[in-house]
């Protein structure tokens, strides 16, 4: 085990916090500015980076065999087209 | 050595799936009549299709008996797992399968009589027309645990070769999430989760449907297998 | 080491299941929300915005611990696995005392399942997940008074690395809920 991977989970778990807390305060700037669905998108990927981060080294995807990886990264990518595509869209 | 019969009896269950899903189909409750409706609407649909409602609910009534056997064949697999030992899980399963059959019986019934004498009370009849579908929608817990006890016994298998693959086992415990969210169908007479609604009936009715066809396989599969497999392997 | 899945490829289907369920509920909460989203905005403007976010802190510092956890039982450390796990399973807890706390909250204003549309899909959604948590609690447990031995069998490894999964899939469906719910506006 190297340096960086004994420290990678504290590093990841701090990046999470900040990310959350940094979706918090992006949405009530940009909401602010009369650009809503803007905001939102925002908000949507940066849960979905926060969602990819967990799997890749919470979960250790990030060591799984290719086809795992890849499916649990296209569901990750497809939902969040689907979820921003009826935010930005519908109505 | 005595055949298992067990991996033909439970293609009853899918055979009463199909009944099951024609008699829906053929009373005019796919999709269902929306929880919505005032009492004056429900009365006419009762009144306007009285003899469809009548031989749906039978057909539905008399062949939910099918779905004891694929039970039963269930169980008896859970028994070959569970061994001489406890057989609290086997004995679950088929008292959870019990209940959920024993629901069809209470919905066929609630339409029947509302069926019956169309032409009574509006009132009348909007409470059975309830009553059939609060009966099969919302007690769902009991089948979510008859999924989870499935998965829990598959998982105890402890032969080389187990009797079931073990993914099996997360698929009920899956299944068992699927139906949960009918349990709040009294809430809401509009939306997803009303009992009309896509959380509340369609993906149920799905998973159940897939469910009841999946494991029909798996029993039939499980059982070819001999008894004796675990020192064969060995 | 080669590329490996952790637990079994069991519990990968299970996950996989419920991220298909869960897409369904998100999926289903914006095509309702597009309909009507000022109200939607009006109701979110409800939430405890600071309950909302300590919780995610929250969960994802159990998930982390968890993952600690994982790594120390790999490494052989059974202290270190126990010591991980219990702040886990206290931040589980801690979890659902806030979640608790919000409802009531919610209840004493009035407000339901059936006061409108946003407020059944948060009962919903949250409630649906919370009962997440409070099996994937059970199964911490489960697996923390397994830990009990000296050096951590391989199928103690297996129930470890099946029940750690799990709870980082309580994590992430919380991260989306949280952006969903708490967060998107308009």
């Amino acid at each position: 085990m190297n340096r960086l991977d004994r420290y990678s989970l504290p590093i990841v778990w701090f990046v999470l916090c900040a990310a959350t807390l940094a979706s918090v305060g992006s949405n009530d700037r940009l909401a602010g500015i009369d650009s809503a669905k803007a905001a939102g998108i925002v908000v949507l990927a940066i849960a979905f980076g926060k969602v990819h981060l967990v799997m890749s080294h919470f979960m250790e995807l990030k060591d799984a065999p290719a086809i795992w990886r890849g499916i649990f990264a296209a569901w990750t990518l497809l939902t969040l087209l689907v979820l921003a595509g009826l935010y930005a869209w519908r109505g | 050595m005595k055949k298992d019969r067990s991996g033909d009896l439970v293609w009853a269950g899918p055979i009463f799936i199909v009944i099951l899903v024609a008699a829906f189909a053929f009373m005019g409750f796919l999709p269902p009549l929306p929880p919505s409706w005032g009492k004056e609407q429900v009365a006419q649909y009762y009144r306007d299709n009285q003899t469809q409602i009548l031989a749906g609910s039978m057909l539905v009534m008399q062949f939910s008996g099918l779905m004891f056997l694929w039970v039963a064949g269930v169980s008896s697999q859970l028994r070959r797992i569970e061994g001489e030992g406890s057989r609290a899980l086997s004995y679950a399963q088929l008292l959870f399968g019990f209940l959920a059959n024993l629901l069809f019986l209470i919905m066929t019934l609630s339409w029947t009589v509302a069926a019956f004498r169309a032409d009574r009370s509006a009132e009348l009849v909007v409470m059975l027309n309830d009553l059939g579908w609060l009966a099969i929608v919302m007690p769902v817990l009991s089948v979510s645990l008859q999924g989870f006890v499935i998965g829990l016994a598959i998982l105890s298998d402890s032969r080389p070769t187990p009797l079931f693959p073990r993914w099996a086992a997360y698929l009920n415990f899956w299944v068992g999430v699927l139906f949960l969210p009918g349990a709040v169908a009294p809430f809401f007479k509009t939306g997803p989760f009303a009992w009309n609604g896509f959380l509340v009936f369609w993906v149920p009715i799905a998973a159940f449907i897939g469910w009841v066809f999946l494991m029909a396989w798996l029993v039939s599969r499980a059982a070819a297998v001999p008894d004796d497999v675990k020192t064969a392997n060995q | 080491m080669g590329r490996r899945l952790p637990g079994e490829e069991g519990i990968w289907v299970f996950v996989l299941g419920d991220l298909v369920v869960f897409t369904l509920f998100f999926g289903t909460y914006l095509y309702y929300r597009a309909e009507a989203p000022q109200d939607y905005d009006l109701a979110q403007s409800q939430l405890n915005l600071a309950l909302g976010t300590l919780n995610t802190l929250i969960l994802l510092t159990s998930s982390w611990l968890v993952a600690q956890a994982v790594r120390a039982a790999r490494s052989g450390k059974p202290g270190h696995v126990k010591r991980s796990l219990m702040g886990a399973i206290g931040f589980g807890f801690v979890f659902c005392g806030i979640k608790v706390i919000e409802y009531t909250e919610k209840f004493g204003l009035g407000i339901g399942v059936g006061t409108n549309d946003f407020f059944m899909f948060f009962f919903m959604l949250t409630g649906i997940h919370l009962v997440h948590v409070v099996i994937g609690l059970i199964v911490l447990v489960m697996v923390y008074r397994q830990m009990s031995g000296l050096v951590p069998t391989t199928s103690k490894l297996m129930w470890l690395e099946n029940g750690a999964t799990y709870w980082h899939l309580v994590d992430l469906l919380w991260i989306i809920l949280f952006a969903l719910l708490y967060v998107l506006r308009a």
